[in-house]
């Protein structure tokens, strides 16, 4: 099918952990998570994965807030967000029970985040575990045989695009770069998920944030960059920021609209 | 069971569904454009959106010709609110991508092929971004809901 499928422009799991993936530990809980990952053959090993990622997305958010240096309106996001990924939780592990009888266990870390120092590395990692989100339940719908759960991982992979957006806004990007939304492949989805859920050695500390340096100042001063309610923040720059973008490249401008 | 010839038709009924909804957003967002109310910020988010339309149209296009399908032609008009204000216009706009959305929702569950769920489901998500936006912009909550489908506007 034609169409400008949005796959690229995704910061690499590689990228983002600075180079090297953790050395896989033999911990149990670092096996569980590669296990987790790993499967994902037949109906069941999907959702339990999916399961998964949503836990890994609440541990995320609850650390995330717990250090505390999130601004009040990107506070209230990110702890709404995480009550989204709780439902989403929930309706797998409804199933889950269902199908073995017994209740799962959210992973349960530790998780190897990538250094989290200011409210911009928060955002930037959120943006890129709600992109995950979304590759996996683009993926997970290619493969569910119940069409129950394909229904059910296509209802939430709308609301993850719809987090990867606020984010993307948020961070002052486009929140709308593409027209197909696919979220990244597979074997991203894969190799990112088992980077976080293996635990960090003892050895080494924790893991810096490659993203790229945006030269931002300290700790201190970044939250003023993000004053101002939610709705301001999200509104103003989502705006902002898809219209920079779309004078940018708008090819056929109207007539009146012209400029030499 | 259905033929696969009947499943086929089914698909293509569906698919003609969801191209007539992106045209009548590219229509929607021409006549926003041309009522002069929205500011050139919101002018150009617009204009990007409907851009993103106009790909899920080719996209779904080829889809039904692929299947031997025939592709609706863009009505010369749709139904229009009277809109005074950029907020009229944008509370429309919302609507019309909150419909899209849900019905991307909808097609996914009764689509035959795989292929096209997948598609219709990669628009599904553009079209729920294309909600982020104007909610936001309209100062709304950007995620007012858990699940699709989308509350209404």
């Amino acid at each position: 099918m034609n169409g400008n499928v949005s796959r690229r422009g995704f910061i690499k799991s590689s990228a983002l952990f600075g180079g090297a993936v953790a050395v896989a530990l033999s911990s149990p809980a670092g096996l569980f998570g590669q296990q987790v990952v790993a499967a994902q053959t037949d109906d069941l090993s999907i959702i339990t994965f999916e399961y998964t990622l949503e836990g890994v997305a609440i541990a995320a958010y609850t650390a995330a807030a717990g250090l505390n240096i999130l601004p009040k309106p990107v506070l209230d996001v990110a702890l709404k967000f995480a009550g989204q990924h709780k439902e989403h939780q929930a309706a797998f592990a409804a199933v889950i029970k269902q199908k073995t009888g017994k209740d799962p266990v959210p992973p349960a870390g530790p998780f190897s985040f990538p250094e989290l120092k200011t409210t911009e590395d928060i955002l930037k990692f959120a943006k890129t575990l709600e992109e995950v989100a979304v590759g996996s339940y683009y993926s997970a719908v290619g493969k569910l045989k119940d069409p129950q759960l394909a229904a059910t991982s296509a209802s939430i992979f709308g609301i993850e695009a719809q987090h990867v957006a606020v984010f993307a806004a948020a961070l002052q990007g486009d929140p709308i770069p593409g027209a197909f939304v696919t979220g990244p492949t597979e074997d991203v989805v894969t190799k990112t998920a088992t980077a976080i859920l293996t635990p960090p050695t003892t050895t080494t500390s924790s893991m810096p944030t490659s993203a790229p340096s945006t030269g931002a100042g300290g700790a201190a001063n970044k939250g003023d960059d993000y004053t101002g309610t939610v709705l301001g923040i999200l509104g103003a720059a989502s705006v902002a920021a898809a219209a920079t973008l779309a004078l940018r490249n708008h090819k056929e401008q109207p007539a009146e609209d012209t400029k030499e | 069971m259905p033929s696969i010839l009947a499943q086929t038709n089914a698909d293509v009924t569906i698919l003609n569904g969801a191209i007539d909804l992106e045209q009548q957003a590219q229509w929607t967002y021409g006549a926003a454009a041309g009522t002069k109310l929205l500011k050139d910020d919101v002018l150009a988010v617009a204009l990007k959106i409907s851009g993103q339309h106009k790909e899920h149209e080719a996209a779904l296009t080829a889809a039904v010709k692929k299947l031997g399908g025939t592709p609706p032609t863009a009505k010369t008009s749709y139904p229009l609110p009277d809109l005074k204000t950029q907020e009229d216009i944008l509370k429309y706009a919302l609507k019309l991508e909150i419909t899209a959305a849900n019905a991307y929702y909808d097609a996914f569950t009764k689509l035959s092929d795989n292929t096209l769920k997948l598609a219709g489901i990669s628009i599904m998500g553009s079209e729920v971004q294309h909600v982020v936006v104007l909610r936001s912009a309209l100062n709304l909550d950007p995620v007012d809901t858990s699940f699709m489908p989308l509350k209404s506007a």
